[in-house]
This record gives C-alpha cells, structure tokens and sequence, in this order.
C-alpha cells in the first residue's frame, strides 16, 4: 500500500493506493501513478485560433484542439464544468485517441496546429507532450491554453515541444485565487516568467469579474507585472465575464468596465490589449504601437482586414510586431 | 465550431460568452487569409472505445516519504 506524491502541479498530491490526485485525473494504483486520461480525450474540435484567444500567432488558421476531463483548480465560475470538474470515467463522451491519431487527423483537416485546451491540460501532461512531440516531427504546432498552476520542472521540459500558450491570470491577487479558484497565484506567476524565458510566444487572458477582480488598482499592478517581467509587447486580453457554474448571481461584466481596465492597462505601457466577449468593438482589432495603423481587423473570431506586411511589418512605419506570423 | 454528440460534455468553449458567436466565424477568418475553409466531420471517425488502452504511467511522481 504505498502512497506516491504527484509532482506535477504546486498541490503535491499524497495519493493513497487507489486513490485520485485533486485534478481527479491522477490516481494510484499499485504505487504507480496512472495518468487516467491519456489518449482519451473527451473533447475534440476545430477551432478558429482566435477563439483561444491568440491574436499574434498564425492569424486566420484553423487550430486542432482536444481536452480531456479534470482539472487542478476548482474556479466557481468555470464555463467548462461538466468537463473540468469530472473524473474521465464520469464523461458520457470518451474517444480512443492515441497522439499519432491525434496528429493524423490534424493534418487530414490540414490544421496547422495542435491546441491543448478547454479545460486543463497540464493534468493531461503526458499526453501532450507526447501528441506534441509527434506533431512536431510532422510540422505542427503545439498550443497550450492553460491556467498554468505546474511546477517548474515539468513545465520546462514541455516547454522543448511548445511553440505558443495563452494563460489564464484569474487575478493579480493571491486571496481571489484561493477563494474563486483553490489555488494560489505565484505559481502562475512563475510559469508565466518561465514560458517566456523558454521563447514560447505568451499571451495572457484576464476575465474580468464585476465586483471581484475589476478594481482598476489590480489592472494597474497586473500590467505593470506584465510590462517589467514579460514584455510590454505581450498580449492581454480582458474578457468579460458572463454568469457560469457556481457563479451565477454575478452579472455580465459592463463594457465600459472592460474599457477602463483597458485603458489603464495601456496607460501602463502595454502594446497590445485586447476586450474579449464585446465583438464590434474597436479593441478586439490590432494597432501598430508605434503610429496607431489598424493592422487586423476583426469581429469576434472573424479577421475583417488583414494588413500586416510579411513578417508582421506595419505597412505605414515598417515596426515589427511581436507574435508568430504567417 | 463543435463536434460533440449530443452531450453537454463536449460543448466547451475557450472563453466565457464566446459560443454565442461561433457560428462561421473559423470559416471567415481562414478566408480572409486566403486558405481553403474546412469542415470538422471527419474527427468523429476518432473511434470510441478507451478501455481497449492500456494504462499509461505518468511521470513526475514519487513515493511518499513520512519524512516530507
């Protein structure tokens, strides 16, 4: 009956023989930890890449994205519960998916990437890194969409295989973290450092959260963060909240909510932030930093104009902008 | 964009409100960059039936020690 300690995630896991880490994915049996989901993905879609979001990586392309269930954070708002908050064996859909299938059926739908995605794919981790490294040697990409709560090791050695992520900050505030979601915020924080050391392009999303994680002094802290630690040319997208899960009493956050938080974040220095979730609106398109030229126009998911110069060059200035273009 | 078969488990979305506006938003976006819009049938020919897998091992863990 021996206990084994997932070294996975900042949680460290005790699991007893027979038991589940909290992500409910993990489980002991034997004293081998069994990764329960691997190659059985729950979920499986093409998606837009902007629906992720990522703004600079590959505009316009179509992204091949799986999820299994489980999770290693428990966030009252969580708009994918039924997936996020079950164990495998609990899912009514569950697909047979070995990585190279995985990658087969990516390039048959001529995906030129791979995301790991919707609920939290570190908890799948070798399933991702395995799929991540065959898409590799077959010309894909990997994008991982993620809270990022992992220990730096693991996330490191993923990091070989991993050519773009969007992290999900819940909030610059460490008791929101432990409240809304059980977890803690300096991890984040430093898988976030950690992605950009290893040249993963990074974007990061914040929902912004009426009542809760909207004070424009916490916007201000963030991007400040953001700036000095990752580059004021990082990407942030503020979306807006919408009533989810065991959040529901909480309403939509207001658009002019998300454009003073925006405002603020730019007043920062950051180049590039982005509204989520308000399509139409101006700030869901890309600007050049240097002399405002409307690079990418889009509605939604939608690229509308797309008059970025190869290599990512403004047409008027000739200003590289950062990201991963086509 | 989704595949799922019927089961709220596999309608999931990357961010809060953005089912509300999927609908051919993917095909537009790949238009306007020129490249072929495509369909998603096909990944249902991913077979069901995970328990034919064998177990797979994870990595990173380690026997627990009373000692810490």
């Amino acid at each position: 009956m021996t206990t084994v300690v997932c070294e996975l995630c900042p949680r460290y896991c005790a699991i007893p023989d027979g038991g589940a880490g909290d992500c409910r994915v993990r489980i002991n049996l034997d004293g081998k930890l069994i990764a329960t989901t691997f190659a059985r993905p729950s979920s499986v879609h093409i998606d837009p890449m902007e629906k992720k979001p990522l703004f600079h990586f590959l505009p316009g392309t179509s992204i091949f994205s799986i999820a299994t269930a489980g999770c290693n954070l428990h966030c009252k708002n969580c708009q994918n519960w039924q997936l996020s908050q079950h164990s495998g064996e609990e899912m009514d859909t569950i697909f047979k998916a070995p990585p190279e299938l995985i990658v087969k059926t990516a390039i048959t739908q001529s995906c030129s990437s791979i995301a790991y995605t919707y609920s939290e794919p570190l908890i799948f981790y070798e399933y991702v890194n395995e799929t991540a490294i065959i898409a590799h040697h077959r010309g894909l990409k990997n994008v991982l969409v993620t809270a990022g709560y992992v220990n730096e090791t693991p996330l490191r050695q993923l990091c070989k295989n991993l050519d773009a992520a969007n992290v999900d900050l819940k909030a610059f505030d460490d008791n929101f973290y432990r409240q809304v979601c059980g977890a803690t915020l300096k991890p984040v924080l430093d898988a976030l450092v950690v992605l950009r050391q290893e040249e993963v392009w990074l974007e990061i999303t914040n929902l912004i959260i009426p009542g809760l994680n909207d004070d424009l002094s916490m916007v201000r802290r963030m991007a400040t963060w953001i700036r000095d630690e990752l580059g004021k040319d990082t990407p942030l997208h503020l979306s807006r909240f919408s009533p989810q899960y065991q959040m529901r009493n909480i309403p939509p956050t207001p658009s002019e909510a998300l454009r003073r938080s925006r405002e603020e974040a730019m007043n920062v220095g950051l180049e590039h932030v982005y509204v989520g979730n308000l399509p139409g609106d101006d700030s869901e398109s890309t600007y050049c930093p240097i002399d405002g030229t409307l690079l990418i126009k889009r509605y939604g998911f939608t690229i509308q104009n797309y008059n970025l110069l190869k290599g990512g060059r403004c047409p008027t200035c000739k200003h590289k902008i950062s990201g991963v273009w086509l | 964009m989704k595949t799922d078969q019927g089961s709220q488990n596999t309608e999931v979305t990357d961010r809060p409100d953005r089912r509300n506006f999927l609908s051919g938003a993917g095909s537009l976006a790949i238009t306007a960059l020129g490249v072929t819009a495509l369909g998603n049938e096909n990944i249902n020919k991913i077979n069901k039936g995970p328990k034919e897998l064998p177990l797979h091992e994870a990595d990173f863990y380690a026997p627990h020690s009373e000692a810490g």
